[in-house]
């Protein structure tokens, strides 16, 4: 009985493991700092730079606009065009990802690693590769993003079909209907709303990652931005700068409107 | 009774991880007319339901359509045997962001020769689309037939799922439980159109309930389950009201029966 009555412990030891994990990631944090060389001259010199770089900017030249909107416009024909394939090429991985749906293990696991693969590998990354492969400019751009979207859309999407209710699956194959008319008769209606709301979403992403494609020559505006830098017209720089943040920011609301529609 | 009997099962048998659920059932539905399948909760009746249309695999036993075998069908001879067999289900079941107009068209889903794409709304014949009015009507609910399904109320959502089991012209209609998400008026409602699609449509109904008022009050015979086992049967015997309540003596469900009537 007063076993029982006895309070646990103040304090348990950890684990050795959970000493260990801290230990790795004190000795990382403390070299990393050391790395990066961190000196109080160096932010110094920093801000200074930074202001230099201000000084510059300001006024943002708005000489060069049509060019610049020029590289917006095809920056958003790259985010569109990959995100619009895309998506459409998520729903048949998903739809191979998903336990459900799946038409075997093997082919669930297979898809699985290469929706994995897409994912995991940045963006950026895949832009370069495709620049090796198709030259640069936007097609290396579109195709990055297609990968980049189906990477992330066909996850989601495969999640959603899996936590699908079977009743209405179960109604349509009572029905005697093949499993492609239930899939398209009840399985994709169910899940349409939480799909339309992650392809919005991957919109918004792709457009950022557009933006930032260009700067390894895989077409659209960070091609010029890239530019711009490099030759030091920082006013040119902060004009393409504005530019999309206004662009990014009337995409997120429209995406915004849009989904507060649908949901 | 020499009529071969239009579904049949015969010593089904039916586990869920070791606990049995149907000990060895034995049931023949004739054509025509209404059978409920009264038992407690947990007496086996959904379990049974889900055997006869094909929705769980019978551990032993046959499922016998019209005198012929469908438990060990595969494929679209599986297919060919559903479509036979409407089922209408506790909860409605229907695709709650499309159309009622197109929920009923997918019960033609089986029949129509492409499937889905014979019955999407824009592209279905003229035949197809009239005769989904027609069962629309049939459940009195043809003003409904542009709005999305979810928007309507639980009994009006079983009517639609009852006129998309008529769009399928299967012989046999399975319902399951099909008044115990409902309030009890619009449960009698969908009864007595139960009852009508037996009659009028010349049908052959089978339905689940765990009320035994509603069973005595529409129904042309009535088999008792128990245990995963057939209690009693009205069709071939005549049974007193007290056995009928002894369906609901020995679990936590005795109560249902004040609760129906």
């Amino acid at each position: 009985m007063s076993e029982t009555t006895v309070a646990p412990p103040r304090w348990t030891a950890p684990r050795w493991t959970a000493w260990a994990a801290w230990a790795a990631f004190l000795a990382l944090f403390i070299q990393g700092v050391v790395a990066i060389e961190l000196t109080p001259e160096r932010l110094v010199r920093g801000v200074g730079n930074l202001g230099d770089f201000l000084a510059r900017a300001f006024p943002p030249d708005t000489g060069g606009l049509d060019a610049i909107g020029w590289a917006m416009l095809e920056t958003l024909n790259i985010a569109i065009v990959g995100v619009s394939v895309g998506v459409v090429l998520s729903v048949p991985f998903a739809l191979l990802a998903a336990r459900n749906t799946s038409p075997h293990p093997l082919v669930r696991s297979l898809v699985r690693l290469m929706i994995a693969t897409m994912r995991t590998i940045p963006d950026l990354i895949w832009a370069l590769i495709f620049v090796v492969a198709v030259g640069l400019g936007p097609l290396a751009g579109v195709l990055a993003i297609v990968l980049d979207t189906i990477g992330f859309a066909a996850r989601f999407f495969a999640e959603r079909i899996e936590e699908v209710r079977p009743g209405p699956s179960e109604a349509l194959s009572s029905t005697g209907a093949g499993r492609l008319s239930v899939i398209g008769g009840a399985i994709l209606p169910e899940t349409f709303a939480s799909m339309t709301a992650t392809s919005l979403y991957s919109v918004e992403k792709a457009i950022r990652s557009a933006v930032t494609l260009g700067l390894v020559g895989a077409g659209g505006i960070g091609v010029e931005l890239a530019a711009s830098m490099r030759l030091f017209q920082y006013d040119r720089a902060a004009m393409i700068i504005l530019v999309i943040l206004l662009v990014v920011i009337a995409f997120e609301r429209l995406s915004a409107s849009i989904r507060q529609r649908v949901l | 009774m020499s009529e071969v009997p239009i579904l049949e099962g015969r010593w089904i048998q039916k586990s869920f991880d070791r606990r049995v659920v149907l000990a060895s059932v034995d049931l023949a539905v004739e054509r025509g007319g209404l059978t409920v399948l009264l038992g407690a909760n947990g007496s086996g009746k959904s379990t049974l339901i889900r055997c006869l249309t094909g929705l769980e695999r019978i551990d032993a036993g046959e499922v016998r359509l019209d005198g012929a075998r469908v438990d060990r069908l595969r494929g679209s001879s599986r297919r060919r045997a559903r479509r036979r067999v409407a089922v209408v289900f506790q909860n409605f079941n229907l695709i709650g962001n499309v159309s009622v107009f197109q929920n009923v068209l997918n019960g033609a889903m089986g029949r129509a020769p492409l499937g889905l794409l014979s019955v999407l709304a824009p592209v279905a014949s003229t035949e197809l689309r009239e005769k989904a009015m027609d069962c629309l009507t049939r459940v009195g609910l043809a003003d409904r037939a542009g709005h999305p399904a979810r928007t309507l109320s639980g009994g009006q959502q079983q009517r639609v799922a009852i006129a998309r089991a008529l769009m399928q012209e299967a012989d046999v209609l399975i319902a399951d439980e099909p008044v115990a998400s409902l309030d009890p008026q619009a449960g009698r409602g969908v009864m007595e159109l139960l009852v009508a699609v037996a009659r009028e449509e010349g049908m052959t109904v089978l339905t689940s309930l765990h009320q035994l008022a509603l069973a005595e009050e529409y129904a042309d015979r009535i088999v008792g389950l128990k245990a995963g086992e057939v209690e009693f049967d009205t069709g071939v015997e005549s049974v007193a009201r007290e056995r009928m309540e002894g369906l609901y003596v020995g679990d936590g469900d005795a109560l249902e029966t004040e609760h129906a009537a």
